[in-house]
């Protein structure tokens, strides 16, 4: 049995394609209402509510060359920095990273999106939430 | 020299646990009412230029009210004159000062809100006058506190 590790949640098909470790993923949300704040660093769009408590959305835009977040679902992920929304495709779904391969980007565009994992010949950039949290903060 | 007030004087009485709530630049604002001296319909302001710092200003009991720009901090103003827009006259440290906002839609018990502190992952010193969020009936209101905004409309 492989470990929960060893699972990507991939989002979207084309431009909206994204994958992420389904590990780090506590929920899904479809449409939530998410509120826009003023005065938030570059990269944020507001917060959106999780179990009570605020929680930071990632802005639906392009962040780097490869790298662009958009739907209308937000996806809760663990950063080290806390939960972030990111904002994902409807219909996500979970694969074995062993059913795909993950393919480094040999153009290094930016440490954030160094890997993709492709899967039935389409390509989900692997975001490292992590990294990209990093880059954004002022 | 400006002789420093002691917390509650000039104040509204008994407002010690009261929230306004009021509207502007499309975000839901909250202001301790006891923080507030005065609550003016704008349409009713008097606006001059201050000869000293250039900046609109309006006149207030006789005086000229300092009125610091929190556009980049809570969204455009009203304009001046405009309807249903209100001027908050604010306790400052040192004196008071004015915030244009919208509609005002009420004043509230402090309990009827949820507090929680705006996410450090978003927070930028000097870009925000509000650290705390408040919530009521699925509405996010950010707590503008006198001392935050006095920092921000410096």
């Amino acid at each position: 049995m492989m470990s929960p590790d060893a699972r990507l949640a991939l989002f979207g098909e084309k431009r909206d394609a994204l994958a992420c470790h389904a590990n780090l993923i506590e929920a899904v949300f479809e449409r939530p209402a998410v509120f826009v704040l003023p005065g938030i660093p570059d990269g944020f769009e507001g917060i959106c509510l999780f179990r009570d408590e605020p929680v930071p959305v990632l802005g639906r835009q392009q962040f780097f060359d490869g790298l662009t977040l958009q739907g209308d679902d937000l996806a809760i992920c663990r950063s080290e920095m806390g939960l972030v929304a990111v904002p994902v495709a409807a219909g996500g779904r979970i694969v074995e990273i062993a059913e795909g391969r993950i393919e480094t980007s040999r153009e290094d565009v930016s440490e954030c999106m160094a890997d993709c994992f492709i899967y039935q010949n389409l390509r989900y950039p692997l975001l490292d939430l992590d990294k990209l949290l990093l880059q954004l903060q002022p | 020299m400006t002789e420093e007030k002691p917390a509650g004087e000039g104040c509204m009485a008994g407002s010690e646990s009261l929230k306004l709530v009021a509207h502007r630049g499309g975000y839901d604002l909250l202001f301790s009412v006891s923080e507030l001296v005065e609550i003016v319909a704008a349409d009713t302001l008097q606006w001059e230029t201050d000869d000293n710092s250039g900046l609109r200003a309006c006149r207030f009991r006789g005086e000229l009210l300092a009125m610091p720009d929190f556009t980049d901090f809570l969204g455009p103003a009203p304009a001046e004159g405009a309807m249903n827009s209100h001027l908050l006259v604010v306790t400052g440290r040192f004196a008071p000062f004015g915030v244009l906002v919208g509609d005002v839609c009420g004043i509230f018990a402090a309990g009827q809100f949820r507090y929680r502190d705006l996410p450090p992952m978003l927070r930028v010193p000097g870009r925000q006058c509000y650290i705390r969020l408040a919530f009521r009936q699925d509405k996010v209101l950010l707590c503008c506190d006198a001392a935050g905004l006095e920092a921000c409309g410096q």
